[in-house]
């Protein structure tokens, strides 16, 4: 897996986090706020589609003990 | 052939060297147990009949052992050399029996305890979205397939690396070591899965192993500990950074619910726009509010213009009534004036009339012409009485229409007539 998808569902959705509770916090002006619900939109999406991913990948590692 | 003679040396080196092929179990009871510089552990193994000196380095201890325990140890007898005394070099030992693995459990736990091993504020924080776990268990055990078949169900894009580890039995502790090592030192996962089934006292060993619990401690990794269902929670958990009740169980701490997580994402579009269309509606509100504002500020200026209009009006009615008043004050005098002076002016007129009449009754011509005649002297000076004139005085008598020249003949008081006279 590239190291660049690694940390994207927990970044993005952290992103969302900070996005929803600044729009909460209710002092961001209309049109920042029309611009972070965009950014939250794709955001969103972003995550609905890693979500959508299939299955998990598991390897086992066997190591020769002494 | 001689028979060969060995000095006493050789004999105890002999005698060590034969010994120390030996790797052997023992079993018996602690008594005499020390520590010296922190380093070196001794005690004597016995039982009814016998006892064994015995030695160990304090790092190959995994136990923490206490007079009166039953254990089973494993090492090699060896001789010293320079005394020829025997002992036992051991190797590890493993507490025998319910009670010794309690208390052998009571005082790790204390002593861990003590370090600061469990306190909680040396836990380290678990990835809410770990894309690679680690997994240490056995890879038999049902508890493995659990933790897959529970992650498999919950989550999905997860890279796991299963590190297999014996999880009982006397080697386990040194396995399960060497994997959390493993992870740390060359495959750094999000996230470590201690687990096992659950098990006696004595399967359990291994996850209250002090030296298991010290790496658990050490690792830079998060781990996650679940042992099988079981009234005792094992040192490892404790140590754990999270603890969880079964290996089921440790696959939901590690991986989020994706259900729970779409869910939230719904949620958190919902939320979004909920709060930006109740934004719009404040905005929307406000700018409303404003116009209505502003409509009451003009409305209360336009009521004021008004107000001043009205009362300039009404300032200007009145004047106009007052100026209407005198006005008309002003033609009645006037009026009256030119009547007062009209009937004057008739009164004049007719007093003047009256004196001209009168006037004219003066005129002593207008006398005349009614009949009288004025006496005059030869001097033409008015006799005003018959006293005056005597016989033969000259008389002239003016009548309006001429002057009369006569002379005085006689007088009397009446008029007599003219044959009397003559």
């Amino acid at each position: 897996m590239p190291k660049t998808e690694k940390f994207a569902f927990g970044k993005s959705f952290d992103r969302l986090t900070e996005i929803v509770e600044s729009l909460e916090g209710g002092e961001v002006d209309l049109d920042k706020a029309l611009e972070q619900y965009e950014e939250g939109l794709k955001l969103v999406q972003a995550c609905n589609k890693k979500l959508k991913e299939v299955g998990n990948k598991i390897e086992v590692i066997k190591d020769k003990y002494e | 052939m001689e028979e060969q003679i060995l000095t006493v040396t050789q004999c105890n080196s002999l005698v060590k060297d034969v010994l120390s092929e030996l790797r052997i179990w023992v079993q018996g009871e602690i008594s005499g147990y020390k520590i010296s510089q922190n380093k070196w552990v001794t005690f004597d193994l016995k039982d009814e009949g016998s006892k064994i000196n015995c030695f160990m380095t304090i790092y190959q201890l995994d136990q923490v052992l206490e007079d009166g325990m039953e254990i089973k140890m494993y090492g090699t007898p060896s001789v010293y050399v320079p005394y020829g005394k025997y002992s036992f070099t051991v190797q590890k030992v493993e507490p025998v029996g319910e009670g010794a693995l309690r208390k052998a459990f009571e005082l790790t736990k204390r002593k861990l305890q003590e370090e600061g091993i469990f306190s909680p504020e040396q836990k380290k924080a678990i990835p809410r979205f770990p894309q690679k776990v680690g997994i240490i268990t056995s890879e038999e055990a049902a508890a493995y397939t659990d933790f897959q078949r529970i992650v498999n169900n919950r989550w999905s894009g997860v890279e796991m690396t299963l590190r297999p580890s014996l999880v009982q039995g006397v080697n386990a502790p040194g396995q399960l070591v060497q994997a959390i090592e493993w992870f740390n030192k060359h495959y750094p996962v999000d996230v470590i899965v201690m687990t096992r089934g659950g098990g006696s006292l004595e399967d359990l060993q291994a996850f209250n192993s002090e030296q298991v619990c010290r790496a658990i401690y050490a690792s830079n990794i998060p781990i996650v500990c679940g042992v099988g269902h079981e009234r005792d929670t094992t040192l490892a958990e404790l140590s754990a950074d999270k603890r969880a009740s079964t290996p089921s169980n440790a696959a939901e701490i590690v991986v989020p619910d994706k259900q729970d997580i779409l869910a939230h994402l719904e949620r958190s579009k919902q939320q979004m726009q909920d709060i930006l269309l109740s934004e719009v509606e404040r905005y929307q509100w406000k700018v409303n509010e404003y116009g209505t504002r502003m409509g009451i500020l003009m409305q209360a200026k336009t009521a004021k213009f008004t107000e001043m209009e009205h009362a300039l009006e009404r300032a200007f009615q009145s004047y106009r009534s007052q100026l209407a008043v005198y006005t008309s004050r002003l033609t009645q005098i006037k009026k009256s004036l030119r009547e007062s002076m009209k009937s004057k002016q008739q009164t004049l007129k007719q007093d003047i009339a009256q004196m001209n009449k009168l006037l004219a009754s003066y005129n002593p011509q207008n006398v005349l012409k009614r009949g009288y005649a004025i006496p005059r002297n030869a001097q033409g000076a008015l006799i005003t009485s018959a006293k005056k004139l005597k016989k033969g005085d000259y008389l002239q008598t003016e009548f309006a229409d001429g002057v009369v020249a006569s002379t005085v003949e006689s007088k009397s008081k009446t008029i007599r007539k003219t044959d009397t006279l003559l």
